[in-house]
């Protein structure tokens, strides 16, 4: 009977150990949180119900983030799509001490300094949204349906690389997908690998 | 007073002596380096951007895992020369923050071949090359370098270069290369693959890994598990589970701290999945 539970928890032990760590798949249901954003305010993802959003994991001193920020490219494919109606939510996961940590003032300051046209600046700085999704990478994006499934995920675009100059031949993947979501067809790529620095969680 | 200023410019030249290794921001000192010492026209050189790391900082594989980027050159050669691309070694594994990386610590070589040009005079050659590289910590500097190798041209059989002869021989070792004598297939079962490596001969493996050669194919935390039985080895290896579509292939670098064969520790497998 012993021997029973011994051998028993032996292989529930191997069963937690060889247990998928838990990941997102495409046309799953995008998990809902609450975060703060640059003002303080709560932002609630089920709040926007019925629109399509973004999400964008940043850190602002990446240099895979940089490339995007400081060639504009990142900014400029938030205006286009919150031009069309989308909801765009920036988030920031680096723990307090860490590279890329942001108060609410830095994440103003940031979006303000960065001319970002993003939604909001969501602060998730215990990390917990950013596990929820599985987030590995800064940049790393996600785009939620208006029924609220995960429709794309992955790489802002095909090279990965730090060189801004490598942006004009690149192939984004989020306007693409994005274009795709709002003509009412089905995305060609909904899932890429991304490419960056790890998260600092 | 003057005595004590000389004590510390002499103290600051060691210290500028000691710190040059690792003066370029990255971490990362790139050289461009040959195996022989000079060139003969119409023969293969083997050439390899050496990059020594930093303690605590390190560099990637060709697939880098879960974040980071593998480095790359771009040569700028002479006309008549070609270039293979870059062989990367197996790498190692690191487990950093939720992810895990693939890559080197402290020094890697990655090398290639340099196809000399059988019209080639006698005298000086020089050839340049663009590195680019990501060293990571905690935090990514992208580090980059122009670079240049000159040797000289002679119509004789080249010596290797005993300063490096060593090094290229040892990465020789770590380059994935296939291997007769062994057989792979794979198959999927659910959200597993299972590969099967089948020898001839009896089996002796040590420190068994194995590493996707692409990124979005596998799943990169999850350690494979290996069972022996005969002469036959079984890897589960999980696929990567935010990939849409069936992967159809397996391409990846079976790496066994017993060699293979030889010296070889690492086995290049690219097998189609049943």
């Amino acid at each position: 009977m012993k021997k029973t539970s011994i051998i028993l928890s032996a292989l529930f032990l191997l069963f937690i150990t060889a247990s998928p760590a838990f990941s997102l798949l495409t046309g799953e249901q995008a998990p809902d949180f609450t975060l703060s954003d640059q003002h303080g305010k709560p932002v609630k993802l089920s709040s926007y119900a019925k629109k399509f959003v973004v999400l964008e994991w940043l850190n602002r001193d990446c240099p895979f983030v940089k490339k995007h920020y400081d060639s504009g490219n990142m900014q400029g494919l938030q205006k286009e799509f919150t031009d069309k109606g989308v909801i765009w939510l920036s988030i920031s996961s680096s723990a307090k001490g860490r590279q890329g940590f942001m108060t609410k003032e830095d994440a103003a300051h940031f979006l303000e300094s960065k001319k970002s046209a993003a939604t909001a600046l969501l602060l998730d700085s215990d990390g917990k949204t950013g596990k929820l999704y599985d987030a590995k990478t800064t940049p790393h994006l996600y785009i939620v349906n208006p029924k609220g499934s995960l429709v794309y995920q992955g790489a802002i675009d095909d090279k990965a690389s730090v060189h801004s100059a490598d942006i004009q031949s690149s192939k984004n993947y989020v306007r693409t997908a994005l274009e795709e979501a709002l003509a009412g067809k089905s995305i060609t790529t909904p899932s890429t690998a991304s490419y960056g620095c790890s998260i600092k969680y | 007073m003057m005595r004590y200023r000389i004590h510390i410019s002499l103290f600051l030249v060691y210290f500028a002596m000691l710190a040059p290794a690792f003066a370029s921001p990255s971490h990362v000192k790139a050289t461009l380096i040959a195996e022989q010492k000079t060139m003969e026209p119409g023969k293969n050189l083997q050439a390899g951007l050496l990059l020594e790391i930093e303690k605590g900082w390190h560099v990637y594989w060709i697939n880098p895992g879960d974040s980071g980027l593998a480095p790359s050159l771009e040569w700028q050669l002479p006309a008549g020369f070609r270039s293979d691309p870059l062989a990367f070694p197996y790498p190692e594994r690191f487990h950093i923050e939720n992810s895990v990386n693939y890559g080197y610590e402290k020094e890697v070589l990655l090398t290639t071949t340099i196809y000399v040009p059988t019209s080639l005079l006698e005298g000086q050659t020089k050839l340049k090359a663009r590195a680019q590289w990501l060293s990571c910590r905690d935090v990514c500097i992208p580090g980059e370098a122009e670079l240049t190798l000159e040797l000289p041209v002679k119509n004789k059989t080249a010596k290797l270069d005993s300063k490096w002869k060593k090094k290229f021989r040892l990465t020789g070792e770590r380059i994935p290369r296939r291997i007769p004598g062994w057989i792979s297939f794979a198959k999927a079962k659910g959200n597993l693959v299972i590969l099967t490596l089948v020898s001839q001969q009896q089996i002796q493996m040590k420190n068994l890994d194995f590493f996707a050669l692409e990124e979005g194919v596998l799943d990169h935390a999850y350690k494979p598990d290996i069972t022996f039985s005969g002469n036959q080895i079984e890897i589960k290896l999980r696929v990567d589970s935010k990939r849409t579509d069936p992967l159809k292939n397996l391409r990846g670098v079976a790496v066994s701290q017993k060699p293979w064969v030889g010296n070889s520790k690492s086995l290049l497998i690219d097998t189609i999945i049943q």
